[in-house]
């Protein structure tokens, strides 16, 4: 496990575990969950300034020399919108990698395609590295990995819904379609689902409300962690095969019959 | 003058937007500004006009 990084672009993590930065109850508990996760990338979103409070500013609390921080394009409703949020955010200073997200429909948010497409085009083209969250289409997911994005950001249920992964079969067949990496996002409401994604070979999950939401975050931050990390490792090992029958574990011979 | 700033008109005694950030208080390195839909690179200072259409924005928590 020591050296099983994993490579985004022409970047490197040794962590697995992707945090998104909304929901929290203040910056300071934010802060410390993506400590406890020893998250590598945090996600972050782009709004109008409040006039009357301009001060707020999310990105004091976190460490850019340790975090990536990956501002998203939540909000977006065509790629249009999408492809100036990430100019924006790049304007800012903030490294050009992107969390595209096009969420048309306001009441599940789930992604638009054709406009995801459009939009990754546009921007790995600029030079972004382009992060897509989609559904957990494996066609699609094919066609982003073609365009030059590097990952894919296939959904388990709807942003913020705590369901956990209803899109497993798709999931398993963009694992095995696509070589880069993929991040499960959105969904996932407990570590045992963190556990699950990555058991079947995802290569990261990203949470947000599931930690932000409990009611300790941090120790639910840690929490996600240790569910990365052992099923990261039980990948790694080979799961064996299941079985319809039993079989036993204790030998059958030798067995002391009345 | 009138300015359009993040979709509400605001009445502005700066001229420019460095004494913009000033007079609404707000720190330049924490901000990013587009005017008439123009990015403005950081650290740039620009003219501001009558009828401008400013968006500042800024980054916050999000998934």
């Amino acid at each position: 496990m020591t050296n099983d990084k994993l490579k985004i672009g022409d970047r490197e993590f040794n962590s697995r575990l992707l945090i998104g930065t909304g929901k929290f109850g203040s910056h300071k508990i934010m802060r410390a969950a993506v400590d406890a996760a020893e998250a590598e990338i945090v996600t972050v979103a782009l709004r109008r300034v409040d006039l009357r409070n301009p001060q707020d500013q999310i990105l004091e609390h976190l460490d850019a020399k340790k975090i990536l921080i990956l501002p998203n394009t939540a909000g977006a409703r065509d790629h249009i919108e999408a492809v100036r949020m990430a100019r924006l955010a790049a304007a800012a200073g903030l490294p050009k990698w992107v969390k595209l997200e096009v969420t048309p429909e306001p009441r599940f948010l789930l992604p638009d395609p054709i406009e995801t497409l459009k939009a990754a085009e546009i921007l790995v083209k600029e030079g972004f590295k382009v992060l897509p969250y989609i559904n957990a289409d494996p066609i699609l997911a094919k066609r982003l990995e073609e365009v030059g994005c590097v990952t894919v950001m296939p959904l388990g249920s709807p942003i913020g819904s705590n369901r956990g992964i209803k899109t497993l079969d798709n999931i398993r067949i963009i694992i095995d379609l696509v070589k880069i990496p993929v991040v499960v996002d959105a969904g996932l409401g407990k570590p045992s689902d963190a556990a699950l994604a990555m058991e079947i070979g995802a290569a990261a999950v990203l949470i947000n409300t599931a930690i932000a939401t409990a009611g300790n975050p941090v120790e639910m931050a840690r929490a996600f962690k240790l569910a990365v990390t052992a099923g990261r490792l039980a990948y790694l090992s080979r799961l064996p095969s299941e079985k319809f029958a039993a079989e036993a574990s204790s030998p059958q011979s030798g067995i002391i019959h009345s | 003058m009138q300015l359009i700033i993040n979709g509400a008109k605001q009445n502005v005694s700066a001229h420019d937007l460095s004494a913009l950030f000033a007079e609404l208080k707000m720190n330049p390195q924490t901000v990013v500004v587009e005017k008439n839909d123009a990015i403005i690179p950081r650290g740039e200072n620009c003219v501001l006009q009558g009828g401008d259409k400013l968006e500042i924005v800024r980054f916050v928590g999000g998934g």
